[in-house]
């Protein structure tokens, strides 16, 4: 894949030499706010967040790409393959100890409320390396990825993330690509119930291409929710009833996160529909980009969001920061709390998506009658149903 | 126990796979995909994600056995799979392997580029197709039956549209100044109505092209052509050319429209079918006209005339171009499959999206 290469050519990125260590550093604070004593030290992954979010436009960006002559060893080193499968049993510790420490021993409201929100953000944030590994070719990783999914009952995201959004991203098709003018709310309602929905799909079909019936063990939903029932009856028969809210919430809040994470990536950008009513291939243009460094560490450089739809293969280690690519104004740790506020939104937004469209490299895909009229006007018409002209 | 140990022993052995057309064999080492170890060795393969999704590196195993990293059902067909299709990407080799990789055949395609486009004239084909000719600002090499993607450029700011459109004759040895496209008109859409609302002769466009790999492909299997709406133009060119290079396999042509007053092209047809040395029979299929009135031709869908007996060969042998509605597309993938035409002899473009997945959207 050809492509013009923004930033300065380095050894590595920041980023990518911390590897998971911040999504560590996030497993084991619960553990640390315990030590200390809890009461407000419960709360101390949100302090921290926080003060990340706070400190992220400040830090800036990290355009680091690395020497191109050196990507085919960094592709292979095992370290950062390693460093993935350690989230695996920091994932299951942090939960287990989180489910321990909220049935087993008296915490008052706002530790208990203080410490949820920590677990959570632990395992929420160790989605991203799942979603890393769930795109490996070894099915090891794959499996490890699944693995770190369980505890936040996520596994269905793997098969529609690989087999739909990756290939319909920036789309009708895709429930993960966001319309310009399109509300947060029933995005993320739509976009969670349909993703579910079409992992299901994608299963069904392909046991029924196979000749299986779908309630088969080859179904890798079925696998995936006999996996996760399994491990919510450990932790049910460890702890008690009053795990399955926990659960509930750990489920909820990563879902909430990738799904805004999905908002912003793809907002408002859409493929060119070919003759036959399919679309151009994915290319950088068809995502933001963004490579602030606090937000990009926390979220395993999956900002660097272009290289990664274009060369889905590439490892985070490797992923590049394109130059074809729109750039989001903020990094994603300022991005996500602005998209819950629509009209900061679209003050934010709206500008940089329609200077973009200016370029006439995509297709405006909004909201119907969101679009100032000169961008209505680069719609080709009927883009978007299947139907050719 | 030889056996056994044997077995063993070759377990950590290197493979060696074979690329064909071409015979290109290359090792794979145990611990590599094959597209892994093509791409180790420089070998120019076909791919895209690298990661089983996209089905860029589709290719068909003649000899064999290979290990799927993940399902290729995901991204291949039934009918891919029982033909032998496999991905290279998600391919561990269980032993020597010898692939086929349909590209190798295929013609070298020139590069898009961007050119200036005058009308130089318009005229109805039918009461919703246009056909639009062009003059370039040089000569535009392309294979009959690609497309290129038309901007309209009107001075407004901005004003960016673009669609893309097949080309609708067959190219010139050199390369092609003079250039039509069919073009049907959306109501209510800017682009079309644009083109309709008045004679646009004389207005400049922007080309950009040649795009796409729905061309003949060389062979001497009988040709099924299939097409619907305006998906006649790139059937046409491909014919055209097919005609010009005396073709000496039987095609048969179905050409489905609403009515009438939605057939088009008829007598470049029937020119056509003189022209060619051998059988070229076109039939067109209405599926809504009126009963009674006027029309003597096949009424019905074009899927029902997908068999042997309407279209005067043995379908399993026959290579068959499809262009037209996907819904149109997918009934007769459906047709083709039962009748067992092979999956690597049947033509569209391969980027299926909505179409793979009976997903509402
Ligand atoms: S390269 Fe995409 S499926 Fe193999």
């Amino acid at each position: 894949m050809s492509s013009a290469i923004a930033g300065n050519s380095g050894p590595l990125s920041f980023v990518a030499r911390v590897t998971t260590l911040p999504h560590l550093t996030f497993a084991i604070l619960p553990v640390v706010g315990y030590l200390l004593g809890g009461g407000i030290y419960h709360w101390i992954t949100v302090f921290v967040l926080l003060a990340l979010m706070f400190i992220d436009p400040i830090i800036g960006t990290d355009d680091t790409n690395h020497d191109e002559a050196d990507e085919g060893a960094l592709q292979e080193k095992l370290f950062y393959r390693m460093m993935l499968w350690v989230t695996l049993p920091a994932s299951v510790a942090v939960t287990i100890f989180g489910h321990w420490l909220l049935t087993q021993t008296s915490l008052t409201t706002s530790e208990t409320i203080g410490f949820l929100l920590s677990l959570t953000l632990a395992t929420g944030f160790l989605a991203t390396t799942a979603h890393e590994l769930c795109h490996h070719t070894q099915p090891v990783d794959r499996l490890i990825g699944d693995l770190v999914f369980t505890p936040i009952f996520m596994c269905d995201f793997h098969i529609y993330h690989n087999f739909m959004h990756h290939i319909h991203a920036a789309t009708p098709i895709d429930p993960g690509t966001a319309r310009y003018g399109e509300k947060i709310y029933p995005f993320l309602i739509n976009s969670i119930v349909r993703k579910t929905r079409m992992a299901w799909q994608i299963e069904k079909k392909r046991m029924a291409d196979n000749g299986k019936p779908t309630w088969h063990p080859s179904n890798l939903m079925i696998r995936f929710i006999v996996l996760q029932a399994a491990w919510l009856g450990l932790l049910v028969a460890l702890f008690g009833l009053w795990s399955i809210p926990i659960c509930f919430v750990q489920y909820l809040f990563p879902r909430l996160l990738l799904a805004v994470g999905d908002y912003l990536e793809h907002y408002g950008l859409g493929r060119k529909q070919l003759p036959d009513g399919s679309y151009e291939k994915i290319r950088p243009n068809h995502a933001w980009d963004d490579s602030t460094l606090v937000s990009s560490m926390l979220f395993c450089q999956i900002d660097r969001h272009s290289d990664h739809h274009t060369n889905v293969g590439r490892p985070y280690q490797i992923l590049r920061v394109m130059d074809e690519a729109p750039r989001l104004p903020q990094g994603y740790l300022t991005m996500i709390p602005i998209a819950f506020i629509p009209s900061l939104w679209r003050k934010q937004m709206h500008p940089v998506v329609e200077a973009y469209y200016d370029k006439g490299e995509v297709i405006p895909y909004a909201m119907p009658d969101a679009l100032p009229e000169k961008y209505a006007a680069m719609v080709p018409e009927g883009w978007g149903q299947t139907l050719p002209d | 126990m030889q056996k056994l140990f044997n077995k063993f022993k070759n377990r950590n052995e290197p493979r060696t796979a074979t690329i064909q057309p071409g015979g290109e064999s290359f090792e794979v080492p145990k611990n590599r995909t094959l597209l892994q170890a093509a791409n180790d060795k420089g070998i120019d393969f076909p791919q895209h994600c690298t990661v089983g999704t996209c089905g860029s590196c589709r290719c068909k195993l003649l000899e064999g056995e290979v290990r799927p990293l993940r399902d290729f059902s995901y991204t291949l067909t039934r009918a891919e799979i029982s033909d032998g299709y496999i991905l290279a990407c998600q391919s561990m080799l269980k032993g020597d392997v010898v692939v086929e990789l349909e590209s190798r055949g295929e013609l070298a395609t020139q590069p898009a580029e961007r050119f200036t486009a005058n009308i130089t004239s318009t005229g109805m084909l039918t009461h919703d197709i246009m056909e639009v000719s062009v003059q370039l600002d040089r000569p535009l090499t392309y294979t009959a039956g690609q497309f290129a993607d038309l901007l309209i450029n009107n001075g407004l700011e901005g004003f960016a549209r673009h669609r893309s459109y097949s080309f609708s004759c067959a190219p010139e040895v050199g390369g092609s100044s003079d250039l039509s496209f069919h073009i049907r008109r959306v109501s209510g859409g800017s682009y079309t109505e644009w083109l309709f609302e008045k004679d646009r002769t004389g207005e400049t466009l922007e080309l950009h092209g040649p795009n796409g790999s729905f061309w003949l492909r060389a062979d001497d299997a009988p040709i099924l052509c299939i097409a619907g709406g305006s998906g006649m133009a790139p059937i046409k060119a491909i014919l055209e050319e097919a005609a010009a290079h005396h073709i000496k396999r039987p095609v048969t042509y179905l050409f489905g429209a609403r009515a009438q007053r939605d057939l088009y092209c008829l007598e470049e047809m029937q020119a056509l079918a003189k022209q060619c040395p051998t059988t070229l029979q076109f039939i067109p299929i209405l599926s809504e006209e009126p009963e009674g009135s006027s029309w003597t031709g096949k009424r019905g869908l074009v899927t029902e005339y997908i068999n042997p007996a309407a279209v005067g060969f043995d379908l399993k042998g026959c290579h068959t171009y499809l262009c037209g509605p996907p819904v149109m597309i997918d009934a007769a993938l459906e047709v083709l499959e039962c009748n067992q035409v092979p999956t690597d002899h049947i033509h569209y473009d391969k980027f299926l999206d909505s179409r793979q997945l009976e997903i509402e959207s």
